[in-house]
């Protein structure tokens, strides 16, 4: 999983913004571990429209081994907090994740 | 910064209303405000109007000049505020730095929105464009949904229950069903309110506050000319709005809301009291876990207490510390950018004791907690007699 390292602050991100809070614009490209765990999660039974044909779905916020935290996809077996998750796979911009370490 | 009043609201019914525009919406609350005070419309120095959506809703834009000309108030600055579900509230909030400042004696502030013209998940649509497209919203995240996943960490970190979320829809359907303009005017029990329909895990239909049309409006005053529009002004004795970050997952914790922490405590010391003073109170209740995390961010009860002080009774009307008298955004209804007005009419009306089957006895002091999004933006205020 690629990720980027603040230059100011070394924060973790998996989404490049091109600005940290720490004011700092410098980026380096690296690895992320993919794994993580759950944070917090919730099964959707009635979503916005472009999401319908998908219902029931689970979306949960992730918190990667090297910090950053991050809204995915989950697939498969359902989760609850402090599970491990690993990631899967991006699709257009999206991450999917699934339980286990 | 001078001393300011409330001298006088104006609201429509809540509810579905597909024969009204937002503009007509807008107009009768706004003209029923100015009806119920001794101001003419050309003594009104400018209008703030609180919407969040009205260009994905109804299609309509510049919206503020377009409801100005329906209230005859002339050339006069008519700015639009959004800011979410938080949009009136802001608008109230530059309102009053506006009066508070010495810049106009006299404005008046208009919150409305039009919901219902669209489809339940085109709604939930434009809802989620208030969350962060670029991240959780792209993933397939609702409000039910971010409000769900701060409802599942608050239990998991203090043992908060359906039972206690019920408690928080079943308290707010009992006071609306005494508010003749509430939205859905029917009480529930807790067995009914556990068996609603799932939307996002742990909230049901129960726990999610109401698609509504409305509107509501209020007209600010400098305190020293208050008497010139009204017998009965309430004093504005502390406003605050507060920010935070949109997306749920670029916050440390999601069990409270720093922006709800921060105005609170702006909004107390601006007023000189403490939570053990305020009599009643109108707190954000889009999801009946933002009412239970509202408590406990504006120091009513400690962390992790919100709930189990909702199910003993602590909030309801006849409790220690009434809790959203109006029947909230649950059972009264949530037009989005009418809501922060509509809240701030509440509580003017239960100092001035106009509040019928629902008065608080000895309400002097009220508080009110209008939040957008899921707390990127938080406005409390405190108002007395």
């Amino acid at each position: 999983m690629t990720g980027y390292r603040c230059q100011g602050c070394g924060r973790y991100g998996v989404q490049q913004t091109g600005w940290c809070e720490c004011g700092s614009e410098s980026f380096e490209e690296t690895s992320l571990s993919g794994r993580g765990k759950v944070y917090s999660c919730t099964t959707l039974h009635a979503s916005a429209e472009p999401f319908e044909k998908d219902l029931p779905f689970q979306i949960a916020i992730i918190e990667l081994e090297e910090g950053p935290r991050l809204t995915v996809r989950m697939e498969g077996v359902r989760v609850e907090i402090d599970d491990p998750v690993h990631e899967v796979a991006e699709r257009d911009g999206v991450w999917f994740f699934a339980r286990g370490g | 910064m001078r001393s300011v009043a409330v001298v006088a609201t104006g609201k429509t019914a809540f509810g579905s209303f597909p024969e009204l525009s937002i503009r007509e919406l807008a107009r009768e609350a706004g003209a029923k405000c100015l009806e119920g005070s001794k101001a003419a419309e050309d003594q009104i120095e400018a209008l703030y109007v609180g919407n969040f959506a009205g260009p994905s809703f109804v299609g309509q834009n510049h919206l503020a000049p377009y409801i100005g000309s329906a209230l005859g108030l002339g050339g006069v600055p008519c700015t639009r505020f959004e800011a979410a579900c938080a949009s009136s509230g802001s608008a109230f909030f530059h309102a009053y730095s506006a009066v508070a400042g010495g810049l106009y004696d006299l404005v008046l502030v208009v919150g409305v929105e039009k919901m219902t013209s669209q489809t339940t998940a085109r709604t939930t649509d434009i809802l989620a464009s208030a969350g962060d497209l670029g991240g959780e919203v792209k993933a397939g995240a609702t409000f039910p949904s971010l409000f769900a996943m701060i409802a599942n960490r608050h239990m998991h970190e203090f043992g908060t229950t359906r039972e206690h979320l019920a408690a928080v829809a079943v308290k707010n359907h009992a006071n609306g069903a005494k508010n003749p303009l509430a939205h859905l005017r029917k009480p529930i029990t807790m067995e009914k309110a556990l068996a609603g329909r799932m939307i996002a895990e742990p909230l049901t239909l129960y726990d999610c506050s109401l698609i509504s049309d409305g509107a509501a409006a209020v007209l600010l005053c400098a305190s020293d000319r208050a008497t010139e529009f009204t017998d009965k002004p309430v004093c504005v004795r502390g406003v605050a709005q507060a920010s935070d970050r949109l997306a749920l997952d670029e916050k440390e914790d999601i069990s409270t809301f720093p922006a709800v922490r921060a105005a609170g405590g702006k909004a107390f010391r601006a007023a000189g009291v403490r939570p053990k003073d305020i009599d009643v109170a109108e707190l954000h209740d889009c999801f009946t876990i933002a009412e239970i995390i509202a408590l406990e961010d504006l120091g009513f009860v400690e962390r992790g207490q919100g709930g189990p002080a909702t199910l003993e009774g602590y909030t309801a009307l006849d409790g220690e510390k009434p809790v959203n008298t109006s029947g909230g955004l649950k059972s009264k209804g949530h037009p989005v950018g009418a809501t922060g007005v509509a809240q701030i009419c509440e509580v003017v009306e239960q100092i001035r004791g106009e509040c019928g089957e629902r008065q608080v006895k000895h309400a002097k002091l009220g508080l009110i907690e209008n939040l957008g999004g899921s707390g990127a933006t938080c406005v409390v205020s405190v108002l007395s007699a």
